[in-house]
């Protein structure tokens, strides 16, 4: 579809209020639009990520839980032995 | 409401102003593709789009008028998809008209009128593609008087 001459010949009047934009660089109201957009695809994105990690979570089994439970308890035993030896190792070398 | 059925009202809404070349859906058509196609109730779901988002519209019995317009403002295009180009050429606009205003003196007995612009010389500004793309100046010219930032009166 083309546009009509007419149409385009059409007399339009700029509201005056336009120059409150008074930074023409930077119309700061506009550019707003976009950080915003912006923001909300990043926490779209965000939520979309927690909500996937979550349904991940729930189609585990007790099992998988378990042992997920016992490697993060390991984990914990594990950094609290060798913080204990090094401090032991502090105190004999002082 | 729903993110996800806001942000079905706002595409279906875009989708339909970059289908028909910047022309504004009605209620009514805007009503039956989303209980068609998405089994959302208008009535209640629209009346829930924040007016940052979707002009106000005009209830008749609590229901919108079915040939009311539903106008997206600027921030409500800008939250659709594809979009990036409308809002573009808005800035580009914004821009433009900012200067041309500061640039006009309005003619003895007209203080306050607005500087009068027309769509080809817009569309030449910004270089618009008016032969490949002629619907690009027309959905611009329906944001900006959205935002009534353009209008056919002088404003004075």
């Amino acid at each position: 579809m083309s546009t009509r001459e007419e149409d385009l010949q059409q007399i339009l009047y700029i509201n005056p209020d336009i120059k409150r934009f008074s930074n023409v660089n930077d119309i700061a109201d506009y550019t707003k639009i976009k950080s915003r957009r912006r923001e909300s695809q990043a926490s779209e994105a965000g939520r979309r990520h927690r909500g996937n990690l979550i349904k991940r979570l729930r189609s585990w089994s007790r099992s998988d839980k378990i042992a997920l439970s016992i490697a993060v308890i390991g984990l914990i035993a594990l950094a609290a032995t060798i913080v204990t030896l090094l401090v032991v190792a502090g105190l004999v070398v002082i | 409401m729903r993110s996800k059925t806001l942000q079905t009202i706002l595409q279906a809404i875009y989708q339909w102003f970059r289908a028909h070349d910047g022309e504004w859906p009605d209620f009514d058509t805007i009503e039956r593709w989303l209980d068609r196609n998405r089994q959302i109730d208008a009535v209640q779901a629209i009346k829930q789009v924040p007016h940052e988002l979707l002009k106000p519209l005009r209830y008749i019995d609590g229901r919108p008028e079915p040939g009311g317009k539903l106008i997206l403002t600027a921030e409500g295009v800008a939250r659709c998809v594809a979009s990036d180009d409308d809002i573009r050429n808005l800035e580009r606009a914004l821009q433009w008209m900012a200067q041309e205003s500061r640039d006009y003196d309005p003619p003895p007995g007209r203080a306050g009128s607005g500087a009068p612009i027309t769509p080809r010389q817009l569309a030449n500004e910004l270089h618009l593609p008016l032969i490949s793309e002629p619907s690009s100046i027309q959905r611009l010219i329906a944001l900006l008087r959205a935002e009534d930032l353009v209008s056919s009166y002088e404003y004075s």
